[in-house]
């Protein structure tokens, strides 16, 4: 603020301390600023600061100023290669099954009146509201060599006793489509009301045009749509690289090191092996990717010609 | 929609918090804003400087508690329920016979504890008596910070040496600098201890007729086989929690190799290899269980606990953990199941387990009383509480106590742990041997039994952390 007023004083000296009453709408802002710059900002920074430095994390212990070698140091472990690659399985889980899912289901409430659709509603969106240990904690008795998995298997006829968390090709498919479970419901309750905000009149004039059900979607429910798509896939990106909880109560990263994560590596690093450097060093390239990817997004499904809102 | 005037002002305000963000962060950086509060050119005091004012002293020590003067001792430790009530009747007694001393208990949880202690012990107001768990998560970095007093000088004034096995003691040492542990400098005494050995189903090897303990390992497949063959699960493992199958691995090493090979290994010493036959042997005996099917297939998808659920069902023979499971196996099958050792190798072996003291005490670099902290410790270690230490559930160290008679269960297993004691047979826990490597053997060992790693190439894996964890 100092170097803008500053500069400005050489055209225009006479306002510079000039008090204009829309001033004090930055009072207003005030408490949630100091709140942000406490609670997100300096965090943010400090870990940035950490990523600088080799240090096992105990108060009073040496710390080290190596600069960037925290960052060659975990961009050339396999294992981060490794983990990256699962968090791109979890991409797939996360963010483009529940997206589809959802802008389905939406779509099939478009053409039918279902009865009982709130009942349905506060049902798949369950998942948001429980504790993601409980989910994991659950979805592993699911997954067991004699859960109900492998019982709604057998019913169909194909008897089954793999515990599927333990399996090595399977444990990976398996975490992520628990991440499916819960992430479907928060979009299809996202693109429901979006659906009902599109203006019926739309369908009307498709109707007379003569289209049927696909035009319908393509032509009023996908466009229409766009803000609930930047929503939910910023929202389910987020969730699919950051995800640590569910990996940790279901598998720890394993078997072997088939589900390791950003999120696991960060934890194992910080609180097993000392380094707080790396760990921190970890967490700034996982938030630049977020950062990446949903800026990304967001552009690709940014609103081109302002037609709705 | 803001109109375009207002989204410019947006956007020059946005690039001013940038701005202000990116120069904060250089300030920090540029400002040597050390985490911890501490950089390398100003490190705590080095461990020798203390060493020469320990020697100063050591002539001054003395077994004698002053009585003419109220003595205020703060105790840290992590412990909770019965080996918490344990210390506390410890101290209660300590105070009775000393009515002049207080001793005041700081306790924490595990993780705050870990987080925590170096700070306080650095502080104004350090704790005099510390507990401090073995090897490089807990203790290293304290020795190495020079916050732990070396106990070397009341180990002799007190005989502790002839109170406990050298291997109990060992595991308590640490080189000054902290590089290494199990030689150097004694830091702390422990009360009690943990051992891994097999439990077994009383029902199913009376049907097979099959009795306990075994006398050598072939013994032992021989009852694996014949669990197997009667259709039951030979082992039940749970290990989805990744730790579990690695005390099924080292005390098979236990057994087929030398004490002082695998402690030497774990210890770090220089020439130790994880590629040596008699670890090969083991992993290989692992693999090959797991490859016939006697160890649970679904041991990685299965936690601990319900690896134990498993157990408790009946349809398994044995379950190799530690006697921190004593309590849920006697819960949850009360008579029916038994405790046997790991067997030797060949019969007549000596008797070798996994297994080590639990987290020793010790006392801080600059408490005021040393003298009444290190009477303390020889208390509460010692003969005279052994039966409160006892109450709390410590597997007693001493070797020359009568035990209490007590369940079947656990008269099972306090006549092995009095035999593995009496020849100094544990052979503590393999991922003691770096700090990486429970992250790289518990995984491994996941492969191991799931046919995805051989043992050859897991055993080198495993070297390989030992080799740059150790530098």
């Amino acid at each position: 603020m100092e170097t803008m007023a500053l500069t400005r004083t050489k055209d225009r000296p006479r306002k510079r301390l000039r008090w204009r009453p829309e001033y004090v709408g930055y009072f207003y802002l005030l408490p949630a600023a100091l709140f942000f710059v406490t609670f997100m900002l300096l965090p943010l920074i400090q870990t940035f600061n950490l990523s600088l430095w080799d240090w096992t994390g105990i108060k009073g212990a040496p710390a080290e100023f190596v600069g960037f070698d925290n960052y060659a140091e975990v961009l050339t472990n396999p294992d981060t290669l490794s983990a990256l690659s699962h968090s791109a399985v979890f991409l797939m889980t996360f963010c483009v099954i529940p997206v589809t899912l959802g802008v389905t289901f939406a779509a099939l409430f478009t053409r039918q009146k279902i009865t009982g659709l709130v009942f349905f509603r506060t049902v798949v969106f369950l998942p948001q509201v429980i504790a993601s240990v409980v989910i994991g904690v659950t979805w592993r008795w699911v997954y067991q060599d004699r859960g109900s998995l492998n019982q709604f298997l057998a019913i169909i006829g194909i008897e089954s006793e793999r515990g599927w968390l333990g399996d090595f090709d399977w444990a990976l498919p398996a975490v992520g489509l628990i991440g499916s479970w819960v992430m479907t419901g928060l979009c299809m309750v996202l693109f429901l009301s979006g659906v009902g905000r599109i203006d019926s009149d739309l369908y009307d004039s498709v109707k007379v045009d003569g289209g049927g059900a696909f035009r319908e979607f393509f032509s009023v429910t996908l466009p229409g749509l766009r803000p609930e798509f930047t929503v939910a896939t910023t929202i389910t990106i987020i969730a699919a690289l950051r995800t640590f909880d569910l990996v940790f109560v279901t598998t720890r990263g394993g078997p072997g090191k088939e589900t390791i994560v950003p999120g696991t590596e960060i934890y194992r690093l910080a609180f097993r092996e000392g380094e707080v450097g790396e760990a921190a060093t970890m967490a700034v390239l996982l938030a630049v990717l977020v950062f990446t990817l949903v800026r990304t997004f967001q552009w690709v499904l940014r609103d081109r010609d302002g037609i709705s809102r | 929609m803001p109109n375009v005037k207002e989204t410019k002002k947006l956007r020059r305000t946005w690039r001013l918090a940038g701005l202000t963000a990116m120069s904060a962060i250089t300030a920090l950086v540029a400002a040597g804003c050390a985490p911890g509060g501490t950089t390398t050119e100003t490190a705590a005091p080095t461990a020798s400087q203390n060493n020469s004012s320990e020697t100063s002293e050591t002539s001054g020590i003395s077994k004698e508690v002053p009585t003419d003067v109220d003595i205020t001792l703060t105790l840290a430790t992590w412990e909770v329920g019965g080996l918490f009530d344990s210390i506390q009747s410890i101290v209660d007694a300590y105070e009775a016979k000393y009515p002049n001393v207080t001793i005041e208990i700081a306790t924490s949880s595990f993780n705050d504890y870990g987080q925590n202690i170096k700070l306080q012990m650095s502080g104004d107001d350090a704790p005099d008596i510390v507990q401090a768990g073995q090897a490089f998560t807990m203790m290293g970095p304290l020795v190495e910070a020079g916050l732990m007093r070396p106990l070397d000088d009341y180990a002799e004034l007190y005989g502790w040496a002839d109170r406990f096995g050298p291997g109990l003691l060992d595991q308590a040492r640490f080189e000054p600098d902290g590089s290494k542990f199990g030689t150097g400098n004694l830091y702390g005494l422990a009360k009690g201890g943990n051992m891994v050995g097999i439990f077994y189903n009383r029902a199913i090897l009376e049907e097979l007729g099959i009795s306990a303990p075994f006398a050598s390992l072939a013994d032992f497949q021989a009852a694996l086989d014949a669990a197997d063959a009667a259709g039951y699960t030979a082992m039940a493992l749970g290990n989805a929690d990744q730790w579990p199958a690695n005390h099924t691995l080292s005390v098979l090493m236990s057994q087929t190799c030398d004490n002082a090979e695998m402690l030497g290994w774990i210890y770090g010493n220089d020439g130790s290899d994880f590629t040596a036959p008699c670890f090969l042997e083991a992993s290989q005996i692992m693999e090959d269980w797991a490859d016939s099917g006697l160890i649970d297939k679904n041991a990685n998808s299965l936690s601990f606990d319900d690896g134990i659920n498993r157990f408790a069902e009946g349809n398994s023979a044995f379950f190799v953990t530690g006697n921190w499971a004593l309590p849920t196996m006697a819960d949850k099958m009360g008579d029916n199941v038994g405790f046997t050792g790991f067997p030797p190798k060949n019969a007549g072996g000596p008797a070798r387990a996994t297994g080590a003291t639990t987290s020793p005490f010790g006392i801080g670099a600059n408490t005021e009383w040393p003298d009444v902290a290190a009477n303390f410790i020889d208390f509460m270690t010692g003969p005279e509480t052994y039966e409160l230490r006892a109450n709390g559930g410590y597997a007693p160290l001493l070797t020359d106590v009568a035990i209490a008679d007590s369940t079947q269960l656990i008269n099972e297993y306090n006549a092995q742990w009095q035999s593995v004691i009496a020849d100094d047979g544990l052979t503590l826990f393999l991922d003691w041997s770096t700090v990486g490597m429970g992250a790289v053997m518990f995984p491994g060992i996941q492969e191991l039994i799931a046919d995805q790693v051989g043992a050859a190439e897991l055993n080198e894996r495993i070297q390989a952390e030992w080799e740059s964890g150790r530098s």
